[in-house]
């Protein structure tokens, strides 16, 4: 398997160097170092990041691809490849486009523009829905419209796998539905709605959860459940000023204990100074209802405050502090202890 | 139901207040657009600035549209092509470019070095298009674009 995966890295590597405007190879990856305190315990790690491997190009005026494969470490001595997106995307008509493959969601601002590379992230993390219940990837067909009109006007409309996997589309068994538009009255600016809705099988395999922390359960429920979302971004990228807010509500419903109501916001406020220097502060929250069986009751905040330096567009640091604590403090069973991060983040990407 | 509001307020106060500066985009006559193959060779600046931010995959006669830019970090020139044409920085606009191929959006510019070679990407490209800045030579009439308030 490594040898193989040596050797397809290499042929990509090698195409690279002869590449021309058509056909196009980037690197990206970070690496991070994290301090956690809990309670009386410290825990400390330096680790290697996700490395990546994108490559785009045309095939004629109309047809193109496009792919990002990223390396991560899994355990000693062994790394996980992971194909993230790999579609190849029809041109039909002006901005109009068809796509099939597998493509990252376009439910909200981040999932539609950040992708995999920790480059463009305004913060460290993503926000903490992504860890609970946004379906990061789809595999299926897409309709995609973007920068139509005097405001920029774009739409999504997808039809592909459920969340229990994001590589396989089991056309008759489960599917979802994203529906999606955007627009940007100037170019710094982009308002997003998006609506989600799959039905489950079995509510326990949800693939996207593989992107956050997971939190163990014990008894999870793996019967059927509907499941329905709404997102709203609002995403502004100035010279100076940088804002992002993601809001996500979500419907489950179950025969065992019926509707329930779960949302997360997620905010972000950034000030460049002299060109390449960025504070920034965030603020995310998460809560489910009680008889919630998809995400499970969790009601948590977390705070942070953050500095990024950039030193080109191609390599940048980051430094945040992280604080995290239950929104009630009911002390319940479903409470979880405060808890303190500390995170450096250097990411880049090589072309 | 009255912090929701207070809310969305604030947010959209924030993007009214720091967009204000946005709209304020124009160019002297130091730059010159040039153009290969085209139908319609006259196009406002708002156009312009449209076509070089990669909001348009073709041309109305099915050319697809290729961008060629001069774009070195410490070069005056660059910079005021940058802040002509993109309101930004040179920083800003590569990280604009690199972002929006990321996302899959528009195919990367041609990056070159100076005037000659953006004359030279554009007698080889159908639709493709570039910017000269302070170009004292005559150019062809074939592939200057006039461009309006």
């Amino acid at each position: 398997m490594k040898y193989i995966l040596l050797s397809i890295i290499c042929s990509i590597s090698a195409l690279g160097f002869s590449q021309s405007n058509n056909f196009q190879v980037r690197g990206f990856g970070h690496l991070e170092y994290e301090s956690v305190i809990e309670e009386d315990s410290l825990f400390s790690n330096f680790k290697l990041g996700e490395q990546e491997l994108f490559v785009n190009g045309k095939f004629n005026n109309y047809f193109s691809y496009l792919s990002e494969i990223t390396l991560n470490y899994s355990s000693h001595g062994n790394y996980k490849l992971n194909i993230e997106r790999l579609r190849i995307k029809y041109n039909y008509y002006k901005n109009h486009s068809f796509i099939i493959g597998k493509f990252h969601t376009p439910v909200n601002y981040w999932n539609d523009v950040y992708f995999h590379a920790r480059l463009f992230f305004p913060t460290i993390d993503r926000p903490l829905m992504f860890s609970k219940w946004i379906p990061v990837h789809t595999f299926g067909v897409r309709l995609q419209g973007q920068n139509l009109g005097k405001r920029n006007f774009g739409y999504d409309l997808l039809i592909g796998n459920g969340m229990a996997s994001e590589d396989l589309y089991n056309v008759f068994e489960e599917s979802s539905i994203t529906a999606a538009v955007h627009w940007k009255p100037i170019d710094e600016i982009r308002f997003g709605f998006s609506y989600y809705t799959t039905s489950m099988k079995n509510a326990s395999s949800m693939a996207a959860h593989s992107h956050g922390h997971n939190d163990a359960h014990s008894g999870v429920y793996s019967g059927p459940l509907d499941f329905q979302m709404l997102n709203a971004s609002v995403a502004y990228f100035g010279e100076k000023w940088e804002l992002l807010n993601e809001f996500s509500y979500n419907r489950t419903e179950t025969d065992t204990l019926g509707v329930a109501n779960n949302f997360s916001n997620y905010l972000y406020f950034g000030y460049r100074i002299k060109e390449k220097n960025v504070p920034f502060i965030a603020y995310d929250i998460l809560s489910t209802a009680d008889n919630d069986l998809h995400t499970f009751p969790y009601n948590r905040m977390k705070f942070v405050l953050g500095y990024k330096h950039e030193y080109s567009t191609k390599i940048n640091v980051k430094g945040q502090i992280e604080y995290y604590r239950n929104i009630h403090d009911n002390h319940d069973h479903h409470s979880i202890d405060s808890i303190w991060e500390f995170i450096i983040q250097l990411s880049y990407a090589i072309y | 139901m009255r912090y929701i509001r207070l809310y969305i307020f604030l947010v959209l106060g924030f993007i009214l207040c720091t967009s204000y500066t946005s709209f304020s985009q124009n160019y002297s006559s130091r730059i010159a657009i040039v153009g290969n193959s085209f139908d319609n060779k006259t196009f406002t600046k708002k156009e312009i600035h449209s076509i070089f931010k990669g909001n348009k995959n073709y041309w109305d006669n099915g050319n697809s549209v290729s961008i060629v830019l001069v774009l070195n970090d410490e070069d005056e020139k660059s910079k005021y092509v940058a802040e002509q044409i993109y309101n930004k920085s040179v920083l800003s606009v590569k990280k604009y470019w690199l972002g929006l191929v990321f996302q899959g959006r528009f195919e990367a510019p041609v990056f070159v070095s100076n005037n000659e070679e953006v004359l030279e990407v554009l007698k080889k490209n159908t639709g493709a298009i570039g910017i000269l800045v302070d170009y004292k030579e005559e150019l062809d009439s074939k592939s200057l674009l006039n461009i309006l308030d």
